[in-house]
């Protein structure tokens, strides 16, 4: 049991790191955030499901709480050591120059289609797995998908 | 907007992908070991179940002054170094594990005057007489170290239970004068039981 819930939190972790870079406004917060994740999962690793997709999106759920409760302000912290959160943005890129843009733009959309946009285009869900990660039906998630493609085409200047 | 300013298509989403953050998984790796390690530990409730003292555990011990600091060796045979240990812990981990805990108070430090190893001897007893076993709550101790990749639990527990005796270290000896010790602990447990 122990030795799958590390191999499928390796898996991911890198995965997980950027779903909170990619929403944060202070990057460095993400591995405190990816912290308690882990944390949640360990406790919690008898809920964590056999197939790899689904405990994937099982992660995902954990962690869109996790910065649910971090943004409420009300989140337990745990305090890594400082020397592995330096570890673990170490390893983190983000593009300086047009990724700043794109950033921009997905944030200036409204936020449901933002939401969307991030896990399908940055956390590489399929539309339909983004769906059920926001509870929304699949068919609106493509019709959101599609209008949120349109106004990041204009605000970047690209036919879609 | 000028047709030059227009993209294919498919330039969106190469663009988009400009946008998000890109991770180095191989340089990744070591440090989500790590945390896996430390979430392993960490999501225990770090409680002391068991405590017991060996037998003879305090024995003539030279006590001095020195900063307090604690070393701590993971899994490793106690280095005698021409003495015994001062204190010998059994002690049963939070996970069923069953483990030995042998502590030392360094004796390379001095007193004005000069401590003896009686001194030493009563200021052991006085730290393991102040804590009710039952009060022992590791979580902080836990949360402000990081434990050794590959701890088992109750290893990592037992190196919390010298780093938190050292934060509970009493003020003062018997005699008034303030204690500067150095105390050293060394693990070892039996295997982990199997979930």
């Amino acid at each position: 049991m122990t030795d799958r819930v590390a191999d499928v939190l390796t898996a991911q972790g890198g995965r997980l790191l950027g779903f909170f870079i990619n929403r944060l406004e202070n990057a460095d917060e993400a591995p405190d955030l990816l912290g308690d994740v882990f944390l949640i999962a360990w406790r919690r690793r008898r809920d964590l499901p056999a197939d790899a997709d689904q405990a994937r999106m099982w992660l995902f759920g954990v962690a869109r709480k996790v910065l649910a409760n971090h943004r409420r302000g009300k989140g337990r912290r745990q305090a890594l050591d400082a020397r592995l959160r330096e570890h673990l943005i170490a390893c983190v890129e983000v593009d300086q120059f047009d990724g700043v843009a794109v950033r921009a733009a997905v944030r200036s959309l409204p936020p449901r289609l933002a939401e969307l946009t991030r896990l399908v285009a940055w956390d590489g869900l399929t539309l339909e797995e983004a769906a059920r990660h926001l509870g929304i039906p699949a068919s609106t998630a493509r019709s959101r998908y599609a209008r949120a493609r349109s106004l990041l085409g204009i605000s970047l200047a690209i036919r879609t | 907007m000028t047709d030059h300013d227009v993209r294919e298509p498919t330039d969106l989403d190469a663009r988009l992908r400009t946008g998000t953050a890109r991770i180095d998984e191989t340089r990744l790796r070591p440090a989500l070991d790590e945390l896996v390690t430390w979430a392993r530990i960490g999501s225990t409730k770090p409680r002391i179940t068991r405590l017991r003292l060996g037998v003879g555990i305090i024995a003539a011990v030279a006590v001095g002054s020195a900063t307090a600091a604690t070393a701590i060796g993971l899994n490793s045979t106690f280095p005698h170094n021409g003495r015994q240990p001062d204190a010998h812990w059994v002690y049963e981990a939070s996970n069923g594990q069953t483990c030995d805990l042998w502590m030392r108070v360094d004796p390379d430090f001095e007193l004005d005057p000069p401590a003896t190893p009686a001194d030493g001897a009563t200021y052991l007893r006085s730290l393991v007489g102040r804590f009710d076993l039952a009060d022992i709550d590791l979580t902080e101790a836990l949360s402000e170290w990081l434990p050794a990749p590959n701890s088992s639990i109750g290893e990592a527990e037992g190196t919390a239970l010298v780093m938190w005796m050292t934060h509970h270290l009493p003020d003062r000896l018997p005699d008034g004068r303030t204690p500067q010790v150095t105390i050293e602990g060394w693990v070892d447990c039996d295997a982990e039981p199997e979930e």
